[in-house]
């Protein structure tokens, strides 16, 4: 059963990339499995209103905006309020506790543009599309996020 | 940020980043109301029962296990260590003999024999090192895990010896796959001096789904050493000859591509490619250099003697007398993709006691810890705005008397 034009690239980019959400997504659920569950309501929903998708960004960026909305809850909200993300809650927080104790540290919006790039490896402009804010802002942002992650593992580290 | 240095901080989350749970498209489509429930509710029992398993990670632990071989050699003990390490040996270990060596073979770029599927999608192709001398010896290097290695990000320098057979054997075998591509040859200069980078020049330009996308293999060729280069990005359907970012060259045919494929599994995983016979010793050891090149980096650039005045004077004493080289550079930003500024490298060569001697002097300085997992580099003063800190550095010198110098040029 064929549910629109956009099927065959949802599936191409779910085949591609549901690893990425799950892994992005677990930081912001606190559970692998959670976020598994996330990614595929979030691809069902997209599927559901593919007829939504006007094309003004990429495909990949308007399914991470869904995906975000699940995984806060935030149904209805046409925009995502990076403020809604919860703590960050890193399963794996025991591989680089210093790493991730400086995360959580990071203001929203910071801590978001970096889950982004590292997690989810999106170049600038689509963290720009997804969070709803200019390329240079993303460069400001992941620059200064940079910087007190950098100052943070210094702070905190001893060498080993 | 530096491509290194973003490929480091990617690294450290991908530590923290669990073990992603299989798709299932078919229960994405049965949510969205497109597919029998059945199989939905089949699929969804699978992956609830399966299991993650965890990421073993010692990513800030340099591991220097000691002493494996402990041989009696005349009345000299040979300690040999079984695993890498990052920065200086422990005390005690034998250096690798002879101190010099005459370069026979050298590959320095991704691997596509290592290439492995990325959690991210795509490949990721670490970085592989690796110098095969005439008296047998092959030193190498490996990003990413290896069972040898020093950590989970970094082999270290690790050391293996081939027969004169096995030495024999490799050389010809590389020099005979390197054949369709003698018109992209180029002789290097004969000189211990670091060499500039990044390089421009002659290469094979490879399809972008060829796993390798950057690399060079050199060869001794009678008294001279030529180098054999390789870029990807380039789309198959565009001229043969072709530019792109410095380099010129041809388009990868299939036999070249074939050839490529083989000389890198020739050389960066050697153990599984050549005949027992080969090998006069096939066990991995750690690579224990004689000297070392300590090296103080800087931007924008400024004296060396203001540079020393910056130590501690244990080691500004040790390093003012020592004869420098000196390499300039630039610190660029990948991301923005501009130049920010200039730098500076002073280099001395020092034995592995001169250079502990500088090191100890200097380790109360906070350690620079994205540089950590691949090298030894402390801090001696913060950064300028946004260029880089001021460091001092620890990398060996190999037997063909060179260093490399991570995250800066060779």
């Amino acid at each position: 059963m064929s549910m629109g034009g956009l099927e065959s690239d949802l599936e191409e980019l779910y085949r591609r990339r549901q690893g990425a959400f799950q892994v992005m997504l677990a930081s912001v659920t606190g559970s692998v499995e959670s976020a598994r569950d996330v990614v595929q309501e979030a691809f069902a929903q997209a599927l559901r209103d593919q007829d939504r998708f006007r094309g003004e960004g990429s495909l990949e960026g308007w399914v991470w905006r869904i995906a975000f909305r699940v995984a806060i809850g935030s149904k209805g909200s046409r925009e995502l309020a990076v403020e809604d993300v919860p703590e960050v809650a890193f399963v794996e927080a025991s591989s680089d506790p210093t790493l991730a104790a400086a995360v959580r540290q990071l203001p929203p919006q910071r801590r978001l543009a970096v889950f982004l790039r590292y997690f989810a490896d999106l170049s600038y402009s689509e963290i720009g599309e997804v969070l709803g804010i200019a390329e240079g802002t993303v460069a400001a942002t992941l620059s200064q996020a940079h910087q007190q992650l950098g100052t943070a593992v210094s702070a905190n580290e001893v060498m080993a | 940020m530096s491509t290194y240095e973003h490929d480091l901080l990617t690294a450290r989350f991908a530590t923290l980043a669990p073990r992603p749970l299989p798709g299932d498209w078919d229960d994405v489509l049965g949510r969205a109301g497109a597919v029998r429930p059945r199989r939905r509710r089949l699929a969804r029992s699978l992956w609830r029962g399966g299991r993650r398993r965890k990421l073993v990670v010692a990513l800030a632990v340099a591991v220097l296990v000691a002493a494996v071989g402990a041989a009696a050699y005349g009345t000299v003990r040979v300690i040999f260590l079984d695993r890498g390490f990052i920065g200086l040996p422990p005390v005690g270990a034998t250096p690798s003999a002879p101190e010099r060596g005459e370069l026979l073979l050298s590959w320095s770029g991704a691997s596509a024999t290592h290439a492995r599927p990325h959690w991210r999608g795509g490949v990721n192709a670490p970085f592989v090192v690796a110098w095969v001398y005439a008296d047998g010896r092959m030193i190498w290097w490996r990003d990413g895990q290896v069972p040898e290695g020093a950590n989970e990000l970094a082999s270290g320098y690790l050391e293996q010896r081939l027969t004169p057979e096995g030495v024999k054997l490799l050389r010809a075998e590389v020099a005979k796959l390197l054949d369709p591509s003698r018109s992209l040859l180029e002789t290097l200069p004969a000189d211990d001096d670091p060499r500039p980078g990044p390089f421009g020049g002659l290469a094979l330009f490879v399809p972008q789904d060829y796993d390798s996308q950057w690399g060079e293999v050199e060869v001794r060729d009678g008294d001279r050493l030529v180098r054999f280069q390789w870029r990807g990005g380039i789309k198959p359907h565009l001229e043969p000859a072709v530019e792109k970012g410095g380099f010129e060259g041809t388009i990868a045919t299939p036999e070249q591509l074939s050839a490529l494929r083989r000389i890198d599994a020739l050389l960066t995983d050697p153990t599984s490619v050549l005949p027992s016979s080969a090998w006069a010793v096939r066990e991995v050891r750690a690579y224990v250099p004689s000297h070392y090149a300590v090296c103080i980096d800087t931007s924008p650039p400024k004296d060396a003697s203001q540079l020393l005045s910056l130590l501690p004077a244990r080691a500004a004493d040790a390093l003012r007398d020592k004869s420098r080289t000196r390499l300039r550079g630039d610190v660029f930003d990948a991301s923005l993709n501009v130049v920010l500024g200039r730098s500076v490298t002073y280099c001395s060569k020092l034995t592995t006691q001169e250079a502990r001697e500088v090191a100890d002097a200097v380790s109360g300085l906070a350690l620079e810890r994205r540089m950590w997992p691949v090298a030894l580099r402390y801090v001696v003063a913060e950064a300028v705005s946004n260029l880089n800190p001021t460091t001092i550095s620890f990398d060996p010198y190999f037997p063909h008397g060179q260093f490399l110098l991570w995250g800066g040029g060779r």
